[in-house]
């Protein structure tokens, strides 16, 4: 769901290019800077992890291939903000060298997918740890919250598209969180397994992050 | 695909090699401003633009094939935007109409320019980073002043991209080489390991990086780059990028 | 006057993060200008030694460097005249161009611009790599990277260099150069490695260590007589 150039409107990509910018710098000075510092090879390599895990593509029904998102894996992983920021990196980069998603699109793409999708999906995640934990619940927990997050991300690549007068909501939005719901079991199904098994390696990299 | 094809011909040595990095990613970046911004535009716009891509194409010598695979990327997000926008259209002649659907000659056209302006863009793009090397876009970047550590993690990024690139590829032909197809739930915790394999590995890697910086004195600040100054020449250059730029907006309001 | 050991290590024990206890009770010292070896089977605990020595693991016993004591508010003093060169290159090359890379030590050093230009110029031409300083490390060759991890290692102009596995994966010429190469060198090396003819090149001593103890330490022709002590520790 990488929006390319010229499907956004101007006051659309201005906007969101705006609000993930100042996003973006607050998440970058919400860490102390000895803190951040001391992170910048795990963020800018982790990043770099999820570029690379987004090769391994899994088969869709009908020919087509559906590749992990990562936006809930690292959050979890990490810790919010700085999931958030690695994944605005890896969406730069996407933009940059590899022209998936538009130039002045960036700014609502890591809106909707550095964001919403991995803090939004987070936080159903966060929820699940207040309320029902166990490790029973443990998967169901991963596997919800990554589904989710691939489901906001579509809901607002509609919204936005609806915005700029591109297409119509009504269109929309049903076609997209249609073929994202797919999308979502295959993202679900590998962030549930890979967290499971990275909990059962080393359980301590789960234990660290203080969210 | 493999990755040396990403930015395979950005170390050539033609004149727009030679250039200015600064001066190339601000005149690409306004470009795609300008090509995204613009809503309808004449036939002329578009002829205009993609004779500045291909007159850059052929200085820079990169191959057209080179240009129209790579540009490949736009067609599952941009071809189903497309279609759903010029099934919901309305005016001009209707070709065919079924429910809420038509296809209308407006709706063709709109779709048609929707397509256009985003091949164009992507163009571009894939131009500026097959004439310009990544590590020079950042510094770029930097005299822009984007944060430092930002630019900093996109280095990092990078650097890593292309090592953990190739440990994927080994690790699939790994498995591939013990394993002969199975369920999808089978298939599915495969990939799973896999994911989890690889991220371990990129975390040890990291205590390890982090462990030969500190060595060499790091002390946690930005990593220090030296510009070089900006000429005359670059000054020049980018006002000749730009008038072209205002002649391709004066050209749209025809 | 008595030349002060650069390296001090008594009754060192050393554990990783995990608990796994990599080094125990270690005593060694290693003296201005005598560079020294550090010989073991796989698993011996030669790079946790090394890593050790460079303040990145907890310790107890006791490290001098150069006369100061390993302690964290020392470290950064200490890792300006004591530096390391990785195992895996890809470690130890981060930056996006060679000549940053090697710029990077200098840089932290606190020189001025011209000061750190000069010494990666110099460095580079003397490791032949100056062609290659505007290269990205993934278009390297091994033994490239190999060179160019030294590189970055020698423009922080180190008294004291730790090595780890210098010539694995290199050709026999390119690894016969190397020795030349350090041989040449004004700084004292710590090289960890399984190569005896490399040690016998550039080290007059040799530690033995296996499962984390240290066994022996013995002129380096001593042990290469020893046929029976290196087929213990799996050496021959
Ligand atoms: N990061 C780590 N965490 C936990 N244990 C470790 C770690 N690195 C090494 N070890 C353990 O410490 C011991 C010593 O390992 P070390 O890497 O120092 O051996 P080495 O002599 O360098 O071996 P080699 O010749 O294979 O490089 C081994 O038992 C190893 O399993
Ligand atoms: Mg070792």
């Amino acid at each position: 769901m990488h929006i390319p150039d010229g499907f956004l409107d101007t006051k659309t990509w201005i906007t969101f290019t705006a609000v993930s910018g100042v996003g973006l710098t607050l998440a970058l000075r919400s860490f102390k800077k000895e803190k951040l510092a001391q992170r910048i090879p795990l963020i800018g390599m982790t990043a770099a992890f999820v570029f690379a895990a987004q090769m391994l593509n899994f088969p869709i029904a009908g020919g087509t291939s559906g590749h992990f998102m990562g936006g809930v894996f690292a959050c979890i992983l990490l810790g919010p903000w700085t999931g958030f920021i690695t994944m605005s990196l890896v969406l730069i980069i996407q933009c940059l060298l590899f022209q998936d998603g538009g130039l002045t699109a960036l700014g609502a793409n890591i809106f909707n997918m550095g964001f919403i999708g991995s803090v939004g999906g987070f936080s159903l995640y966060g929820l699940f740890r207040l309320l029902v934990w166990g490790d029973r619940t443990r998967p169901v927990a991963y596997a919800l919250a990554s589904w989710t997050s691939i489901m906001l991300a579509a809901t607002f690549a509609s919204f936005q598209l609806a915005l700029s007068g591109t297409i119509d909501l009504s269109v929309s939005l049903p076609t997209m969180l249609g073929v994202h719901a797919v999308i979502g079991i295959g993202e679900a199904a590998i962030t549930t397994l890979a967290l499971m098994s990275i909990w059962k390696i080393r359980p301590d990299l789960m234990q660290q992050v203080k969210y | 695909m493999h990755h040396s094809y990403l930015d395979k011909y950005a170390r050539g040595t033609t004149a727009i090699h030679g250039l200015d990095a600064r001066v190339k990613v601000l005149f690409s970046f306004a470009f795609i401003i300008l090509i995204a911004s613009l809503r309808a535009s004449g036939f002329e716009f578009y002829l205009a633009c993609l004779t500045l891509i291909a007159v850059c194409l052929i200085a820079a010598r990169i191959p057209t094939v080179y240009l129209l695979t790579r540009s490949i990327v736009v067609i599952p997000f941009a071809g189903f935007a497309a279609i759903s926008y010029m099934l919901t259209r309305t005016g001009g002649t209707t070709y065919w109409h079924s429910g809420p659907f038509a296809i209308t000659s407006e709706g063709l056209i709109d779709a048609s320019h929707l397509l256009a302006r985003s091949w164009l863009a992507v163009s571009c793009m894939i131009i500026l980073v097959n004439t310009t090397p990544f590590d020079q876009i950042l510094k770029a970047f930097r005299t822009f002043r984007l944060h430092s550590i930002l630019i900093m993690l996109l280095s990092f990024f990078y650097r890593y991209l292309y090592l953990l690139w190739d440990e994927s590829e080994r690790m699939q032909r790994a498995r591939n080489l013990r394993y002969f197809g199975g369920k999808p739930e089978k298939q599915f915790a495969m990939l799973g390991h896999l994911v989890s394999s690889l991220f371990l590995r990129t975390y040890e890697r990291t205590e390890r990086v982090q462990m030969s910086m500190l060595s060499r004195g790091w002390d946690g600040s930005a990593a220090h780059v030296k510009l070089k100054p900006f000429t005359l020449q670059n000054v020049l250059n980018l006002v000749i990028g730009f008038s072209l730029l205002i002649i391709l907006w004066w050209i749209s309001t025809w | 006057m008595v030349d002060q050991p650069l390296i001090k290590a008594a009754n060192l024990v050393c554990e990783h993060h995990d608990g796994t206890v990599a080094l125990d009770d270690v005593s060694f010292e290693v003296m201005p200008g005598r560079s020294l070896a550090v010989v073991g089977p796989n698993g011996a605990g030669k790079s946790s030694l090394l890593t050790c020595l460079m303040g990145f693991l907890k310790y107890s016993g006791e490290i001098t460097i150069n006369g100061q004591v390993l302690t964290s508010t020392s470290v950064p003093q200490i890792r300006r005249v004591m530096t390391m060169v990785f195992q895996d290159p890809d470690d130890q090359l981060f930056m996006p161009t060679l000549a940053e890379d090697v710029a990077f030590g200098p840089n932290n050093l606190g020189l001025s611009s011209d000061q750190v230009e000069s010494r990666v110029s110099k460095v580079l031409d003397r490791l032949n790599l100056s062609e290659l300083r505007d290269r990205p490390p993934h278009h390297l060759s091994f033994g490239e990277k190999r060179r160019a991890a030294l590189a970055t290692a020698l423009a922080m102009n180190p008294s004291i260099l730790l090595l780890d596995e210098p010539t694995a994966n290199l050709d026999p010429a390119t690894r016969r150069e190397l020795a030349e190469y350090l041989a040449g060198l004004d700084a004292t090396l710590l090289i960890a490695t399984h190569d005896l003819e490399f040690v016998k090149a550039l080290c007059p001593r040799v530690i033995l260590l296996s499962k984390g103890r240290l066994i022996t330490e013995v002129d380096t022709s001593c042990l290469l007589q020893n046929t029976a002590l290196l087929r213990n520790h799996r050496l021959a």
